[in-house]
């Protein structure tokens, strides 16, 4: 094996707490559950049959199911999303609620264009469909194991590998021109006379060519570079900041929703470890009680 | 990264091509029974026809009967926002990108009308 992919797999099965993993599923749910709730699904069912490509996994389409249909496997996945948040039964809420989310996601992309708004979401929740159970939130520990670190790991993998994957096609289909010509200028230029939220923002990077270049290279930058940033803890911060700003940006100079990715980002790469033990400290009484409660343990130091 | 798109499998082609000044693209007009054109907006259409313009980049290697079928399935919208078309029209047009909004868009430099049918039935 070779030393990097040793160090890769070293850092897969480092160990995590139980707390760290709790918290980002409860982060992860309550994002499916708000994506579930406030989309409108049932508009889907308008599509006529002949307008209908169904993705792969949909095959046996022939049409839209009814609306009846698409709000049924809403309303149950937003209930399951919203038990997998406070963690009753959560390995099996979670899946309930995954496979609402994967269904409707793949009639949503079923419209003739490849959806990726979705996909960092649907991936990213795919190791924690087979983690361990975990306690509820304010009862799971901070001791750390193998166990409870390797789905989170694993997510910032598939997570980190996106962007990769991401940066890497710009560069195989347009090669460095993606960022040296004028193609953000054009794609901003598009944004602002299309669905830009402010419109304005975009017009005054594509006006002025070297803040369309220099954008151009954050994008391909931020992409490529992510992989390599995410081990360091240190870098973990700004990765979350520029997430934001990134895919911010694009929700206001192309009007494209992609805040999903921001919140995976942030759920997976913020240690929650420290600043839930610094709430549980700050509730009143919560020491003594979580002391007679038995199946917790005392927590110790992350 | 092999060009795989298979949802959920992506090649991840998101904005990864490179973009120029002009373009092609589709637009989907109604005719009137007087004769007079007129665009159909699909950007502010029903969530359920928002990939229509990526649907027809395939367009023109669909069977004349599924294209037939399309185009009286985009008759379902046009009726929607023209209550009096009564013809729809697929056109394959190439065009300068704005670069102020407001202003009034330059004329196609090329438009190719790829099918036509009769909505008015």
């Amino acid at each position: 094996m070779s030393p990097l992919l040793a160090r890769f797999r070293a850092w897969l099965f480092s160990p995590g707490s139980e707390l760290q993993l709790t918290a980002v599923i409860t982060g992860l749910a309550a994002l499916i559950g708000l994506q579930l709730a406030f989309f409108p699904w049932a508009e889907l069912a308008e599509l006529p049959p002949a307008l209908l490509r169904p993705v792969p996994v949909l095959f046996f389409l022939d049409g839209m199911p009814p609306a009846a249909v698409i709000v049924a496997v809403q309303v149950a996945g937003v209930a399951a999303a919203a038990l997998a948040a406070i963690g009753w039964r959560r390995r099996h809420t979670l899946a309930l609620a995954w496979l609402a989310y994967f269904v409707l996601a793949a009639l949503r992309a079923s419209r003739g264009k490849i959806q990726h708004n979705d996909l960092l979401l649907l991936i990213g929740c795919v190791p924690f469909l087979a983690a361990p159970a975990t306690r509820w939130l304010h009862v799971a520990t901070t001791r750390r194991s193998a166990l409870w670190g390797w789905p989170v790991h694993t997510a910032l993998a598939f997570v980190a590998g996106a962007y990769l994957c991401t940066g890497l096609r710009k560069l195989t289909m347009s090669g460095i021109e993606w960022v040296a010509s004028d193609n953000m200028r054009w794609i901003l230029y598009a944004g602002a006379n299309g669905k830009a939220k402010v419109p304005e923002v975009a017009l005054f990077i594509a006006d002025r060519p070297w803040l369309a270049y220099l954008a151009a290279a954050a994008v391909l930058g931020f992409e490529l570079a992510f992989p390599l940033l995410v081990g360091h803890r240190r870098a973990r911060p700004v990765l979350i900041a520029v997430a934001f700003g990134f895919h911010g940006g694009t929700w206001l100079t192309l009007g494209l929703d992609y805040w999903k990715y921001a919140f995976v980002v942030t759920f997976l790469l913020v240690d929650w470890t420290p600043l839930i033990e610094r709430l549980r400290q700050s509730v009143p009484g919560w020491q003594a009680w979580n002391n007679r409660t038995p199946t917790s343990s005392t927590p110790s130091s992350a | 990264m092999l060009g795989l798109e298979a949802w959920p499998l992506t090649g991840w082609k998101m904005y990864a091509e490179r973009r120029h000044g002009d373009f092609w693209g589709w637009q989907v007009r109604v005719v009137g029974a007087d004769g007079v054109e007129r665009s159909v907006d699909l950007r502010n259409a029903p969530a359920a026809y928002h990939g229509v313009t990526h649907f027809l980049s395939d367009f023109e290697r669909l069977p004349e009967h599924d294209r037939r079928a399309t185009c009286l399935a985009l008759g379902q919208i046009a009726r929607v926002q023209h209550p009096a078309a009564a013809a729809v029209a697929i056109d394959h047009v190439r065009r300068r990108r704005p670069t102020e909004p407001g202003r009034p868009p330059e004329p196609d430099e090329r438009r190719l009308r790829v099918h036509e049918c009769s909505v008015d039935q």
